[in-house]
Order: C-alpha cells, then structure tokens, then sequence
C-alpha cells in the first residue's frame, strides 16, 4: 500500500461571486477543485534516477476519461500507444463549449504529492486532442477522469476536517476536506 | 519496499503533531503524517518517495500553490506558468514555456516546474 495525498485548491475567478446566507452573512462562493501532479512515462527501475516530466492535472471524477491537450502531449509522444478504434470514424468530443477532434491512447502516469510522495505508474486510457487552441484563448487543463485512468484499483478518500490548514502545507486551506489516494 | 531515505523538503512544515513535539516512532521513515491523518487501511510508513529532482520541483510547486490561494496568480487565468527559483520565468502552452523558463535559467527542462492557473 502507498498512498499520496491530494490537495484542494480554491481556484482563482475573474470576479469572485459573493452570496448572503440565510442569516444575512457574505460569503464569497468557493471554486474548488483537486489538483494532481503527475510524471509521464513507466517507473525508472531507481527512483534517482527518475527524471520523468512533471505536469499538472486536476482529478476530476465527473469526467468519464482523462483528456490531453495538443500542447501537453506533444510533449511526450513518445510515449503513447496509439490505439486502433473499432469503427473507424473520426473521434469527437467536446469540454467547455469547445468541440474537438482526438485520437485514443494508452500512456504511463505517475502521481506525485506535495510532500514528495508518489504512487506507482499505471497505463492510462486517454483521449489525445488534436485541436489547436487559438492564441489569447485559456490554455485547457489535462483532466484526470474516471474510466482506465490513475483511480484504477485505488481508493480515493474524502475525509471532513475541522482541521483549517492543509497537513502538507501549512498555509494551505483545508475548505474542510482531506484527501487521499491509496494503493491497495 | 518504499526507498528508506528521509524525503521531508528542506521546507517542509512538520505535521500537526511535530508541531505538538510527538516524537515519530523509531525506525519509521519521516512520512509527514501522522496515523490520525490517514485513513484507517493506510500505514503512515508505507509510502514511494520522488527522485531528487522531483523534490526540487515539488518544493517550486509548494510554493505555486500558496501564491495560487493568495490570489497572485490571477493575471495568469487559463495559462501555464513555467517555475524556477520561486520565480515565473514563462507563461504560455506548457512546453514552450517549460524549454523557453530553461533556456533563461540554465536548468534541464525536466527541472522546471508546471503550474496550471485553473479558474475561471
């Protein structure tokens, strides 16, 4: 059993939405979400040794597959088994309004803590974007999603905190949950 | 068998219970959390560690992620930030500006911290 924790983060809005609960008092309305450091490619056989590029993720359990943008696995293509779909058609999807076209593929993903705790790599089914995103348009994130992905075989915990501060970082918010992924 | 070297950052913050002076058992490696922070099927010594370098990196990512709370990253919203040294050296698509923060500072690529300003 190993286990990593994963932080939540309260991301930033271009303008806060602020709300009065039912007893009058202001609140500014949370945009959390969790976020994963993760290493591309198989386990070095010596961990020393390992210099695997670090790119970040959000683990999103609401999406059904982990997405790569064009300008993330470019860098790392190499390292992608292109799979052969059944029916050959072009492959579409869509995230944020923006529809695209992928390719599908297997690659190795290692998830690392802020602490420098990691779990072991695993294949990763994913969806490859081909689509450029135009300049001066937000960057997409790299999803970590549900299906054939990091969670595999893993537990994933939410633990309630009253805890303010994160146990990894101390400046680091709790919004009152720890999270774990672990091993069997 | 987890690598039995001490993998605390050299700024890493000690837990909740460090804090508190309790002492970690002996012959257990520093994990950072204490039995009480983990779930109840995790031993809190059973743990992988990161290589060296990517302790270098992660420690540029603790840092992101504080500067991310406090709102300083909200120019950047949508963008990748490429960090060494506690510093922004690029902003853009994640690989240029991983090669172009490299270029400016001398270190391997692998060596640069990505961090994503999510939000919205």
């Amino acid at each position: 059993m190993a286990v990593i924790r994963i932080p939540v983060v309260n991301e930033p809005r271009q303008n806060p939405i602020r709300y009065f609960d039912e007893t009058g008092q202001l609140h500014e309305l949370p945009l959390l979400r969790l976020r994963a450091d993760i290493l591309i490619g198989t386990d070095p056989a010596r961990s020393a040794e390992d210099r695997r590029p670090q790119f970040p993720a959000i683990l999103d359990t609401g999406a059904p597959l982990s997405v790569f943008p064009k300008r993330v696995w470019q860098r790392f293509e190499p390292a992608i088994t292109r799979l052969r779909v059944a029916d050959e058609r072009p492959l579409a999807g869509s995230a944020g309004g923006r529809r695209f076209t992928y390719f599908l593929g297997r690659v190795s993903v290692a998830v690392t803590d802020l602490f420098g705790r990691r779990l072991r790599a695993v294949p990763v089914l994913a969806q490859f974007r081909e689509d450029d995103i135009p300049e001066g348009e937000p960057r997409a994130a790299v999803p970590l999603g549900l299906g054939d992905g990091i969670l595999e075989g893993r537990a994933l915990t939410r633990w309630p905190t009253v805890e303010r501060y994160d146990p990894d970082i101390s400046t680091l918010e709790s919004h009152g949950q720890w999270w774990w992924l672990a091993d069997p | 068998m987890p690598e039995q070297i001490d993998p605390r950052p050299a700024d890493a913050v000690p837990s909740e219970s460090h804090r508190n002076g309790d002492a970690e058992p002996p012959g257990t490696v520093a994990t950072g959390l204490t039995r009480e922070q983990l779930p109840p099927f995790v031993s809190p010594t059973d743990i992988l560690l990161v290589s060296p370098l990517h302790r270098e990196v992660i420690a540029e990512l603790r840092w992101a992620y504080e500067q991310c709370e406090r709102g300083a990253f909200n120019a950047y919203l949508g963008q990748y930030l490429a960090i060494v040294n506690r510093t922004v050296e690029a902003v853009g698509d994640p690989g240029c500006a991983r090669d172009e923060a490299a270029n400016k500072t001398g270190v391997p690529p692998e060596r640069v911290a990505l961090f994503y300003v999510g939000g919205e």
